[in-house]
């Protein structure tokens, strides 16, 4: 019973405790595990960006009452990247709240005007009241989130903006 | 776990191309342990600072995520409390570079730092330019946590940092930091299906993407506008696999960095090449992933001093 004990627990005429021992890079395969399954949370993260590509992507960008562009870095102190982050969490938001109200899971795709436009304020009001220039000096002026949405066509990028919503 | 470094074959008789793949993690001495731990506060100083400066324009944490989900991190951006975790992060490091009491001191350092970008990374947007900072310190910690073991340096080790110790600190690190790569690689694969160097042509979007998305957040023209290369890569789609495509095995066999000091300081070279060339094309930083990379594995004042060992033996 003994011998078939030690028998199973050798690889190659190697014992196994001495073989795992011996394995290198443990601690990389370990972060990768850990990586890769605690997904977003900080300071875990699989580091999925650009894990896949699509024939479309888009952006937002924001602009004043009249529809002229705003430097979100300058005015805001946030990045246009991190204002289209924070826009798609409150898209999310709003298609769990859809959800919830249709009793089945919605698409965000299939969300109303009005969902989308409350995603959009709720964005524009973060923007304004957080953040390292908060609040901001044109707090209570009209600003406008616009989405701009790229494609190709005929190997052409094309480009179409529209207008997300507003605040105030 | 057994220690990586300590059960390396360090085989270094081997002659050819088997050389360079030979299993022999670097053996640092202790100037070259201090000198990286020396580079290391400064480049986890930027990171904290830049995490505690942000945190300061934040109440809230609307989108809990990490620590945040455990604690409430509010506290954070309150100015007082925020000034002094960033001047006791400060007095730490000089404890963190002698090697002295490090299970506690990097215990603080990774505190500050991961509960501060915690906070940050709650706002409803996550940003991934001080996470890499963040796992080689927990490598670290928990580094200087495994050599309390019996049997290793026992409760030596929370006075002072042996040899063996720092050693074992700077394999960790490495390696996590090679984790982030490969982990990158595999969510690649599995989230194209497999097609993700086919996909490649389709980067064009992504790139003009990044490019407008930088001119709205400045109104200021980007110094290299990269429309050419958008389009380049959509008329020339094998070029677009070839050029692009190659990111994802130089992810994938980022490992190799861990190997030999030789073929480390190679593939860490090509890793800042290539955030480099992100860098330029996607307007994104990548700066903590460089520092690191030059840091941990090209150890530029190794090859100075090799360098200046065998001048030194020419002239005699």
């Amino acid at each position: 019973m003994l011998d078939a004990r030690a028998e199973a627990a050798t690889l190659g005429g190697m014992p196994v405790p001495d073989l795992l021992r011996r394995l290198p890079l443990k601690f990389t395969m370990l972060m990768v595990v850990v990586l890769y399954l605690a997904g977003e949370e900080y300071p875990f993260s699989p580091f999925p960006m650009y894990g896949d590509f699509a024939e479309r992507a888009f952006y937002v960008y924001v602009s004043d009452a009249e529809g002229r562009p705003i430097a979100t870095q300058k005015v805001f102190g946030q990045r246009a990247s991190d204002v289209k982050k924070t826009f798609e969490t409150h898209l999310r938001r709003e298609k769990e709240a859809l959800s919830k109200a249709r009793g089945r899971s919605a698409r965000l795709g299939e969300l109303p005007p009005e969902n989308v436009q409350k995603a959009a304020a709720a964005t524009l009001r973060w923007l304004k009241s957080t953040g390292p220039n908060a609040p901001a000096p044109t707090q209570s002026e009209r600003h406008q989130l616009h989405r701009v949405d790229l494609s190709l066509r005929e190997g052409q990028i094309v480009s179409e903006t529209g207008l997300l919503g507003e605040w105030p | 776990m057994s220690e990586d470094a300590d059960v390396s074959c360090a085989d270094t008789t081997r002659s050819g191309w088997k050389r360079w793949f030979a299993w022999a993690p670097p053996r640092l001495a202790d100037w070259e342990g201090l000198v990286m731990r020396t580079a290391l506060a400064g480049v986890a100083t930027m990171a904290a600072k830049m995490a505690a400066d942000k945190a300061l324009g934040y109440s809230t944490q609307p989108e809990p995520t990490g620590l945040a989900r455990l604690f409430d991190l509010t506290f954070l951006s309150d100015p007082s409390i925020n000034h002094w975790s960033v001047v006791f992060f400060c007095l730490a490091l000089p404890f963190y570079i002698a090697g002295i009491g490090l299970p506690v001191v990097i215990g603080w350092m990774l505190w500050v730092q991961v509960g501060m970008a915690s906070f940050c990374n709650s706002q409803g947007f996550i940003g991934h330019t001080t996470q890499v900072v963040s796992l080689v310190l927990l490598a670290q910690w928990l580094a200087s946590l495994w050599t309390l073991l019996p049997g290793r340096d026992g409760w030596r080790g929370l006075v002072t940092s042996s040899t063996r110790a720092m050693n074992l600190s700077m394999d960790w690190s490495r390696q996590t930091l090679a984790a982030c790569y490969v982990v990158s690689a595999i969510c690649k694969v599995v989230a194209s299906g497999g097609l993700w160097i086919w996909k490649a042509p389709l980067f064009a979007l992504q790139i003009t993407k990044a490019n407008q998305m930088q001119f709205y957040s400045t109104l200021e023209p980007s110094p290299g506008n990269m429309a050419w290369l958008s389009q380049l890569l959509l008329d020339h789609p094998a070029l677009a696999r070839i050029i692009i495509g190659s990111a994802l095995p130089l992810e994938l066999f980022a490992f190799l960095m861990c190997f030999n000091r030789g073929v480390g300081a190679i593939y860490a070279l090509l890793l800042v090449i290539f955030h480099s060339t992100v860098s330029e094309v996607m307007s994104l930083g990548f700066v903590f992933n460089k520092f690191l990379l030059l840091i941990l594995c090209v150890n530029v004042p190794y090859w100075l001093w090799r360098w200046s060992q065998r001048c030194g033996d020419d002239l005699t």
